[in-house]
């Protein structure tokens, strides 16, 4: 191997120098000297091409995986249950960073914290498990449960939850269509829709009889589903009990 | 018992921040980047059944980011001499140590994709040349040639050594 060639191979792959690599720079000072600078070049560039990911981006990616196919339905280990929990408080999941929200409305952070918390939180098997579809009886039980009345139908529900949030029974619901997560909560957390995206996820928190909805999906890429028509149908369908 | 939803866990805690780098320096873009991210980890939840060997599932997440990337962006990407690396948001956010890694960074920004994708491939997954050309449709030694030469570009944007720029002219 002569000089050229050393260097030709150790620039396309420094990390791993082979046995006639290793064997020409033991005889080449030249060599050695450049050898040696390379590698200064590859810690830095290593540095350069490991950019800091952001914050909470692991918590993001299981949320927006259990808006799309229900909650984790097994008790999760305590240890990563408290990690996940710290990582979407530091990154406050919900305002700034990642969920922008639209019309320039506050939402209390907590409250969409709280919300984040819930849908990555561990459930009890869903009611529709077995089927993937919700009887309507049991649909206008979980919303009873919840302190909501009836006049109409949701339309398809793919599986439902009796859920609890500041330790009052919600009603948490995956639809049939698209997928879209409802959690219909007996708060005013609002007074008029606001809608948010961000981070492949997009949602709606609108006023719903005496409580509020919360609608969220996954989005990516403009494919965004267009929520408001659903929120019309649960605004007319549920009731103050 | 195999369980799904704790391997996807696993692979998410695992994988997502060397996905995001790939995916950032492909699209030089935050926000794209994580949008890559979120669908091919969708897209990787529809395909567990075939991702548990998790080497495997390492490729095949980086050879989905790309034609997610292909798919979503690529036609709309400004071409690469265009890029003004000063504007490219967060490119120097988490850098304040070294100043060569600051300017490494900022002509990586520069590099044509063609060569800093191989790159990329090689300091966040260690690929050899062969796994990096089979995940980019290219022979071994056109990875070669890329890296040697990606690296060459480097090192003459840093001035680092101006005697040693012969190597690549001949
Ligand atoms: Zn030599
Ligand atoms: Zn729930």
């Amino acid at each position: 191997m002569n000089c050229l060639e050393f260097r030709k191979k150790l620039l396309a792959d420094p990390r791993a120098p082979t046995s006639d690599l290793r064997a020409h720079r033991d005889l080449c000072p030249e060599c050695t000297v450049f050898a040696g600078r390379i590698e200064r070049m590859e810690q830095a560039l290593t540095e350069a091409v490991l950019i800091e990911p952001p914050e909470g981006l692991a918590a993001r990616i299981l949320l927006r995986r259990s808006l799309v196919d229900g909650p984790s339905v097994r008790a999760p280990p305590r240890r990563h249950f408290l990690a996940l929990a710290a990582s979407v408080a530091t990154a406050s999941i919900g305002l700034g960073a990642f969920l922008m929200w639209r019309r320039g409305e506050e939402v209390d952070s907590a409250v969409a914290r709280e919300l984040v918390a819930h849908l990555l939180g561990a459930h009890p098997p869903g009611l529709g498990a077995q089927v993937r579809r919700v009887p309507e009886a049991d649909v206008v039980g979980l919303l009873a449960r919840a302190g909501f009345g009836t006049r109409g139908s949701l339309g398809e529900v793919a599986n439902g939850w009796p859920c609890e949030f500041r330790q009052q029974p919600i009603a948490h619901f995956l639809m049939a269509a698209n997928p879209v997560t409802a959690l219909v909560l007996p708060f005013d957390f609002v007074r008029r829709a606001q809608l948010f995206f961000g981070a492949g996820i997009s949602g709606i928190l609108a006023p719903c009889a005496h409580g509020t909805l919360a609608l969220l999906t996954a989005f990516t890429g403009g494919r965004e589903v267009d929520l408001e028509p659903l929120v019309e149908r649960f605004q007319s369908a549920i009731i103050s009990a | 018992m195999w369980n799904r939803e704790t391997q996807f866990t696993a692979l998410v805690k695992a994988l997502s921040n060397d996905l995001y780098r790939y995916a950032f320096w492909l699209c030089r873009h935050r926000e794209q980047a994580e949008d890559l991210v979120q669908e091919t980890f969708a897209r990787a939840w529809r395909a567990m059944d075939n991702l548990r060997d998790d080497r495997a599932a390492r490729a095949w997440l980086l050879v989905t980011l790309r034609r997610e990337h292909a798919r979503l962006y690529e036609r709309i990407r400004p071409a690469q001499t265009d890029i003004d690396p000063d504007s490219v948001p967060g490119l120097y956010r988490d850098l304040d140590s070294s100043t060569e890694a600051w300017a490494l960074r900022r002509q990586l920004a520069l590099l044509p994709i063609e060569y800093s994708e191989p790159l990329v491939l090689q300091v966040i997954g260690g690929y050899s040349g062969e796994e990096i050309a089979s995940m980019l449709d290219l022979t071994p030694a056109a990875v070669t040639t890329r890296l040697f030469r990606a690296r060459q570009q480097l090192r003459r944007a840093l001035r680092a050594d101006p005697e040693d720029l012969e190597v690549a002219a001949r």
